[in-house]
């Protein structure tokens, strides 16, 4: 192999597992925005559709506009949302093919039956676009994504827009209400049954590798890992909506879990590291057709 | 290091040097991209990224980790107040090594001279010790290490190893789970099929290296695409196989710069 293969190899694996270094919109408090945009700059929205070439005065985080001036407001608004929206919509068409590629697996649909939940489920689609969080207004202006600065993104659009909702859950939500109009009882128990098993999974994965990293950070003893694990298992409310790649390249970050499963099982010395981490949760990232699976449909 | 490592070495650090020069900002003095870089800037290029704000609070930091690991050691093996006393010296002697290199590091950026080439050296420089900071100054070379095997009993020696071997299988479970988790994302599983897979993928990783953590999700793709097909065409259907495959052809060629980064911890062909 040529080290220029390899890299051209390598350096899509990597973006597969999206490692990638960003300023988390929901990090930054509204108190914290500062100017870095001077009068008569143009500025543009990150990597977003909408650029604002007026006067603009104020800053611009990740995504978020602070005091403009001279810009038309409703406009921009309805700009930024439109391509929040249309952004969901091509990520959950991608994840109804998948979400019908499993119901498949779990309780095998016949052809028309098939053509019928694919439908149904398509005609539910525009009704996802609810889980695009809502603009913030803040001081004269207004940001985008930032759920008034209090809200936690649940999870970002491939292109990076955020979501107040994990997409991922969304589509087995809507296929579990069109499979009860269109399949039999049996059939809808199976993908109830695989759903479930695949929700419990992924909880159990989560607490399993956030166990890991707080092991990683204070040397756990065996009862401390599993009475910890255990507290997560039972106290923590959304596992599965946070990229754990994230952690292994910044180790001074932890996520969000309840403190209550986690300090009071800790001696001095290991709470006092334990404070020292900043909690946040890394959102994760609905990712587009990575293996080609439906690139040829 | 290969081309491949190199390029991922900027890949992951050039981002970080930008930014910490605006956000710390550092603006050139003059027209020639004259530099000014003080002792706090070079402090957050070393200790930031690492969860310390200065060379005091990593210091701290390392200290109230090594009381922990020693705290544990103790409460899981019954040490000794000597074997207690001897560890936290060796403890200290690793950190004072690598404090003193922080030190000759310090001396001499602040005897350069601080244009672009001055620059880009001084971040090269502070670069392996924001990286040896991060696989952790306790770890398998360290003198702690080394000292910790020299002063167990054989019966303490015993337990820890058993106590290590079940640690990295729970790690290489965790991680390996993670991984699936991820991948079911984009190839849908049945219960039985994860539960297949992660069984496949847990015998076919022996270890998982300790101090590469940025590299483990990495590790795990690596070896799932290097499952035999024979194998997964048992378990998966034709569209999973389909996206199985791709994986495997995006794996081929990291082989050799994963070797040379010593992440690969069995020789070539011994791992099928």
């Amino acid at each position: 192999m040529s080290s220029v293969s390899g890299r051209t190899k390598l350096h899509r694996q990597f973006s597969l597992i999206a490692l990638v270094l960003f300023v988390p919109a929901s990090s930054v408090a509204q108190d914290e925005v500062g100017p870095v945009v001077e009068v008569g700059e143009a500025a543009r929205i990150v990597d977003d559709a909408i650029i604002v070439q007026d006067v603009v005065q104020g800053a611009i985080i990740d995504g978020a506009i602070v005091e403009i001036e001279g810009v038309n407001d409703e406009k921009a608004l309805a700009a930024m949302r439109d391509a929040a929206q249309a952004s969901l919509l091509t990520d959950m068409k991608f994840l109804l093919r998948l979400e019908l590629a499993f119901a498949k697996r779990a309780c095998p649909l016949d052809k028309d039956q098939l053509e019928l939940v694919r439908q149904k489920l398509e005609e539910r689609l525009p009704g996802c676009k609810d889980m695009v969080m809502d603009v913030a207004v803040f001081r004269n202006g207004f940001g985008f994504g930032m759920g008034g600065g209090m809200a936690t993104v649940a999870a970002t659009t491939s292109e990076g827009h955020s979501l107040k909702e994990n997409p991922y859950s969304r589509i087995q939500k809507e296929m579990e209400k069109t499979l009860q109009e269109l399949v039999t009882p049996e059939q809808l128990a199976r993908y109830q049954e695989e759903v479930q098993a695949k929700n419990d999974f992924h909880r159990q994965s989560s607490v399993g590798m956030v166990v890991e990293l707080i092991d990683q950070r204070l040397s756990l003893s065996a009862e401390q890992r599993q009475t910890i694990r255990q507290r997560l298992i039972e106290r923590w409310e959304n596992p599965a909506s946070i990229s754990f790649e994230m952690y292994f390249n910044n180790p001074e970050y932890i996520p969000a879990v309840p403190e209550s499963a986690v300090q009071p099982f800790l001696n001095k010395d290991q709470r006092n590291i334990w404070s020292r981490l900043n909690r946040h949760d890394f959102p994760i990232q609905v990712q587009s057709d990575q293996f080609g699976v439906f690139g040829d449909e | 290091m290969s081309r491949v490592g190199q390029l991922w070495q900027s890949l992951r650090f050039a981002p970080l040097a930008i930014a910490l020069l605006f956000l710390s900002g550092i603006t050139p003095a003059n027209a020639q991209m004259e530099f000014d870089i003080d002792r706090s800037t070079l402090e957050a290029w070393i200790f930031q990224g690492n969860g310390a704000q200065s060379q005091r609070d990593a210091k701290s930091a390392l200290e109230s980790a090594v009381r922990v690991k020693v705290q544990a050691l103790t409460n899981e093996f019954g040490l000794t107040e000597t074997q207690r006393e001897t560890l936290l010296l060796a403890a200290r002697g690793d950190m004072k090594r690598f404090f003193d290199r922080v030190t000759r590091c310090f001396a001499q950026v602040e005897g350069m001279q601080m244009d672009e080439d001055g620059f880009q050296k001084a971040w090269e420089m502070t670069l392996p010790l924001q990286q040896e900071l991060r696989k952790g100054l306790f770890e398998e070379d360290s003198l702690f290490t080394k000292v910790l095997h020299r002063t167990l009993t054989a019966e303490q020696s015993q337990q820890v190893r058993e106590a290590e071997e079940m640690r990295d299988r729970q790690r290489t479970e965790a991680i390996v789970n993670a991984y699936i988790a991820m991948l079911d994302t984009q190839i849908p599983m049945l219960a039985k099929q994860r539960s297949q897979l992660s069984e496949m993928l847990r015998d076919a990783i022996t270890k998982l290296p300790k101090d590469q953590d940025e590299y483990m999700m990495m590790m795990v793709v690596y070896h799932a695409g290097r499952l035999p097909r024979e194998k997964l065409l048992e378990i998966f259907d034709e569209e999973q196989m389909k996206a199985l495959d791709r994986l495997g052809s995006e794996m081929e060629g990291a082989e050799e710069w994963m070797r040379e980064e010593g992440l690969l911890v069995e020789p070539a062909g011994e791992e099928d």
